[in-house]
């Protein structure tokens, strides 16, 4: 009973006329920095705080809180049509999606994409209704310990999400953990791997001019050796092929969608919760489980709807999940939330534990006002989807060179520095022959991802356990993971051992 | 007799191999710590261990599918020219600003990629164009000048 | 040179043309250098070396918001993090000293991050026009009945020497070298433990996996509330924090040791001092505005306006301290 009629209080505050309009500013705002390069959802709230000081605090938080789920939703689309991730949490959207949209299936990947976050951001925003509190604690228990453990479990099961090489797999992801140490180490400020010699590297190699560089750039190289490896009748063959066969889902897309919707807002929602990058880890944790669930696994990273539709329900269940820790406990998990926080700081609001008994019309209002935005998405997405879709159906040598433009932009004004660039660049063509010898970046990112989380919880839990490593054991949580580590070694080893033993494999 | 593993694998390998040598040399100067506390050397010499290994496996074991031939021909001008001006861009972007480099990268890409010479231009000056007016002009990004000016 | 001697009468055209030009640009320049009653004549663009969302940041939009009518063609606040925050720093010293483009630094990048980071300034690639304010450092604990007092705590450690363990928000921070400096003036041994800022402090915390923490002011005022777990045991300033009140500073309990991080506003090293001066006697106002210190108390921000004078002996001591303590830690970087 109480929580319909907090809920129904907040929804008296969302509908009000500015904080509906605020709520519908915000996701516009947010689709559109999703979708330009560069200019992620911590640039575009830097930019709009100004104006949030002559607004009232739930108005401001509900625009800023707009612009963040938003921006989720405008990710995809640019990885769907030129496999460019806007930032790291659609990286792998952009595996089958891009595909898809060659395939001529760029309408239903973006209305799949939409559809997905749509019900999974709906659903995540009921789990911080039902259950924020009580969750929130349960998150607290998550220390360096078991960050460690979710950090080395990450990176043990996490990177073999395209089913190549094994090998090459947990290669590029000790690769991307190698390129995120340079720079300061990130508990003690020690400068690592950085020769004077490049200025730049000191400051550490940030993961959005790799990542577009990876994909986008590297696309880009390996249109110009397809496109010009085709005689003339081939390349009007090249442009016949992707007509857009369809705009729409049909109901068989739908049908193969809604089990990775669901499964991805649970993950999404839960992983969300935990300190560290949740929303983007949560995306290789649907996309590897869908793989494994699938009956035709091999169609992932050629299309396979299920492979969209996961990912893009966990990150926006994510964003749902990373605001738990915000609202009930006023500790931002994720560095957006922390500029979530200091959105609210502005207005001499201090979110604390209490948040939700002082400010009740803040918490209920930003939560009402997130089913109302959700819809907003949905209704602002949907009708673009025909006109996005249509991009892809340019000529692959008028497309190419404008997607180099929109990788610079993107790269240069993360940080208006030249040496983004320069990463932009390098990572495009190191992203060119990796996938000439059959390698898929998507275990790079997850290493540059969970680099730090795994560097900085290791320095920490040493301290807190004195150095008593087996007291890991100890703790119920971290000794669970290290169980599930264990398992998640020695089950596909055996399976390897016996595979070994009984049936001798053919020579390819 | 197996096939032997592609050029662009083994480079690659190759590449890696000596990625994970100067990492692993780079973290030994670093303190590796006490078992309490663990130097910043640790997590980057574990993980050039394992891309060493990796590369290691890479390098010997049998061919597989997803290995490509490097391009040839047309092809391989392509991605040559394609691959030069994006690595040579930043310099002129430093030197002679957004709007020269990336015109200038644009038809050269364009160039690359079949499109005759007037399509070519008309693209680059106007995604230059809008990118300008979109990024520096409504946006306020600073896109540099470079010493030209503009 | 024979070059310059066919084009004779053009080169001379335009020599003169320079000539006549550079003239115009001196009297322009030396007319708007006498005339500085008309500062500001455009936006002030304020570097935060901080990502947008911290203590930082929010105070200085919180004084850009303040200043509108000092300041009437606006402040804008422009966010380069990185490099444990040298990164912004540098840009703004390196910028044109014309009094448009401020620094809005903290203790840290200012002085002592010198001693660890390999960064392009010194402390003589500034000159200060004022301090802003204090963040004093706030030493937090779970609630516990057997450490209720500072006294009660170091007792505590004392008797167990290495169980306690302190988060700090990093192994080269401010908070971490007063840490060092409270178990050196106390004889105990505590165990710092580095997080990635503040926020994790405290949620580390709120976890039980440390037992105390060593947090900036704004960090600290909104989990001391009557009901937390969490209690402040200390302030490390002089005086009590108005936004804390209930937290006892550390001389109050017998330990002299005080220490805040502290918020200047600086601009390149050759800025005018007629300048400098302008932008003194236009903030002043708007750092003394009871509206400003309200709203920067609401965020535990501690307005103290002192001139370039104090702030620059404040910095050149910490700097010196510091530089003691990162020598013990052998924390120092390498020399080049």
């Amino acid at each position: 009973m109480g929580i319909w009629h907090d809920l129904l209080f907040g929804f008296s505050v969302a509908l009000q006329p500015e904080n509906l309009l605020a709520a519908f500013l915000g996701a516009l705002v947010g689709t559109v920095v999703g979708v330009l390069p560069g200019l992620g959802p911590a640039g575009a709230i830097a930019i709009l705080l100004p104006i949030t000081f002559g607004m009232n605090a739930p108005t401001a938080l509900v625009m800023l809180a707009g612009i963040y789920y938003g921006s989720m939703y405008g990710g995809s689309i640019t990885s769907i049509l030129v496999r460019v991730p806007g930032e790291a949490a659609s990286v792998v959207t952009s595996l089958d999606g891009y595909q898809m949209a060659r395939q001529g299936r760029a309408g239903p990947a973006l209305a799949i994409a939409a559809l997905a976050s749509w019900v999974a951001g709906t659903l995540g925003v009921l789990a911080l209704t039902l259950v924020a509190p009580s969750l929130a604690r349960f998150a607290l228990a998550f220390g360096p310990p078991e960050q460690l453990c979710l950090a080395a479990l990450a990176l043990l099961t996490l990177p073999t999400v395209t089913g190549s090489s094994v090998a090459k797999a947990y290669g590029l992801a000790a690769l991307g953990v190698l390129i995120a140490t340079v720079g300061q180490d990130p508990t003690g400020g020690l400068v690592r791997f950085a020769p004077a010699a490049v200025p730049g590297l000191s400051r550490g190699i940030d993961f959005v001019p790799v990542v577009m560089g990876l994909y986008g750039v590297a696309e880009v190289l390996r249109t110009a050796e397809e496109w010009m490896g085709r005689s003339r009748t081939d390349k009007t063959d090249m442009m016949a092929v992707p007509r857009l066969s369809r705009l729409w889902p049909d109901r068989d897309d739908l049908r193969r969608s809604a089990g990775p919707t669901g499964r991805g807002a649970v993950i999404g929602f839960l992983v969300g919760l935990l300190p560290g990058p949740g929303n983007i880890v949560s995306t290789y944790i649907s996309y590897v489980l869908e793989r494994r669930l699938s009956k035709q696994p091999d169609e992932f990273g050629r299309g396979a709807v299920e492979g969209v539709a996961g990912p893009e329900a966990a990150n926006n269940a994510a964003t749902a999940g990373q605001l738990v820790p915000l609202l009930a406990l006023g500790i931002p998990f994720s560095s957006i939330t922390g500029l979530l926080l200091g959105g609210i700081m502005l207005h001499g609001i201090v979110p604390g534990p209490r948040l939700m008994s002082d400010h009740p019309e803040l918490f209920w209002g930003l939560i009402a006002s997130m089913y109302v935005g959700n819809v907003v998405l949905l209704v602002l997405n949907l009708p673009l989807v025909g006109l996005f879709a249509r991009i892809s159906l340019l000529r692959p040598n008028l497309l190419a060179p404008v997607v180099l433009v929109f990788c610079v932009i993107g790269a240069f004004s993360l940080n208006n520095s030249v040496f983004d660039v320069v990463v932009l660049m390098v990572a495009g063509v190191v992203g060119y022959l990796l996938h000439k010898a059959g390698y898929e970046p998507a275990p790079l990112v997850l290493g540059m991802i969970v680099g730090p989380l795994l560097e900085a919880s290791l320095t920490q839990t040493g301290l807190i356990l004195d150095g008593q490593w087996s007291a890991m054991l100890q703790r119920p949580l971290s000794a669970a993971l290290l169980g599930l580590m264990l398992v998640a070694v020695l089950w596909p080893l055996s399976r390897w051992l016996l595979r070994l033993l009984l049936v001798r494999e053919p020579a390819r | 007799m197996r096939p032997r593993r592609s050029g662009v694998a083994r480079l690659v390998a190759l590449l890696l191999l000596v990625t994970a040598a100067t990492f692993a040399a780079a973290s030994l100067q670093l303190s590796l710590g006490t078992t309490q506390k663990p130097g910043p050397g640790v997590v980057p010499l574990v993980s050039a261990v394992f891309l060493g290994l990796a590369a290691v496996t890479a390098l010997v074991g049998r061919r597989r599918a997803d290995e490509g031939e490097p391009p040839a021909g047309a092809a391989a001008r392509a991605v040559l020219v394609v691959a030069a001006l994006v690595l040579v861009y930043p310099a002129a972007l430093a030197w002679f600003g957004f709007s020269i480099a990336t015109v200038a990268l644009v038809w050269g890409a364009a160039r690359a990629l079949d499109l005759p010479a007037r399509p070519a231009a008309l693209l680059a000056v106007g995604a230059v164009g809008v990118s300008v007016l979109l990024f520096r002009v409504a946006l306020d990004v600073p896109l540099p000048t470079g010493l030209v000016g503009f | 040179m024979s070059k310059a001697h066919r084009s004779g009468p053009r080169r001379t055209r335009f020599a003169v043309a320079a000539a006549l030009g550079a003239a115009i640009g001196t009297v322009l320049l030396s007319a708007g250098c006498a005339e500085k009653s008309d500062y500001p004549a455009k936006a002030v663009k304020v570097i935060v070396p901080f990502g947008p969302g911290g203590p930082s940041d929010v105070n200085a939009r919180l004084i850009a918001e303040h200043a509108k009518a000092q300041f009437p063609k606006g402040i804008a606040i422009t966010n380069v993090p990185g490099g444990s925050a040298t990164t912004g720093t540098y840009q703004g010293v390196s910028s044109e000293p014309d009094g448009y483009t401020w620094i809005y630094g903290g203790t840290s990048e200012l002085s002592s991050v010198l001693h660890t980071v390999e960064a392009p300034y010194t402390m003589d690639s500034y000159r200060l026009v004022l301090k802003v304010g204090n963040m004093p450092t706030v030493l937090l604990v779970k609630k516990d009945p057997r450490w209720p007092t500072l006294a009660a705590f170091i007792d505590h450690a004392k008797a167990n020497p290495g169980a306690v363990k302190v988060g700090t928000p990093g192994d080269a921070s401010f908070n971490r070298l007063m840490g060092e400096q409270l178990a050196a003036a106390a004889g105990i041994n505590l165990v710092m433990v580095p997080f990635n800022g503040n926020a994790a402090v405290v949620q580390g915390l709120l976890g039980g996996h440390i037992q105390a923490g060593l947090v900036n002011s704004p960090d600290a005022r909104a989990h001391v509330k009557d009901g937390s777990e969490i209690a402040g045991l200390a302030v490390f300033s002089a005086k009590r924090v108005a936004s804390i009140p209930t937290i006892p500073t550390t001389r109050e309990q017998g330990v002299d040791l005080v220490g805040t991080i502290s918020h200047y506003i600086a601009v390149p090293k050759q800025t005018p001092d007629a300048v400098v001066a302008a932008i003194e006697k236009r903030l002043k106002p708007v750092l003394a505005d009871p509206a400003y210190v309200k709203a920067a108390e609401a965020i535990a921000f501690e307005a103290d306006v002192q001139d370039a004078a104090v702030a620059r002996s404040e910095l050149t001591r910490w700097y010196e301290t510091a530089g003691t303590l990162y020598g013990k830690l052998g924390m120092l970087k390498k020399k080049q």
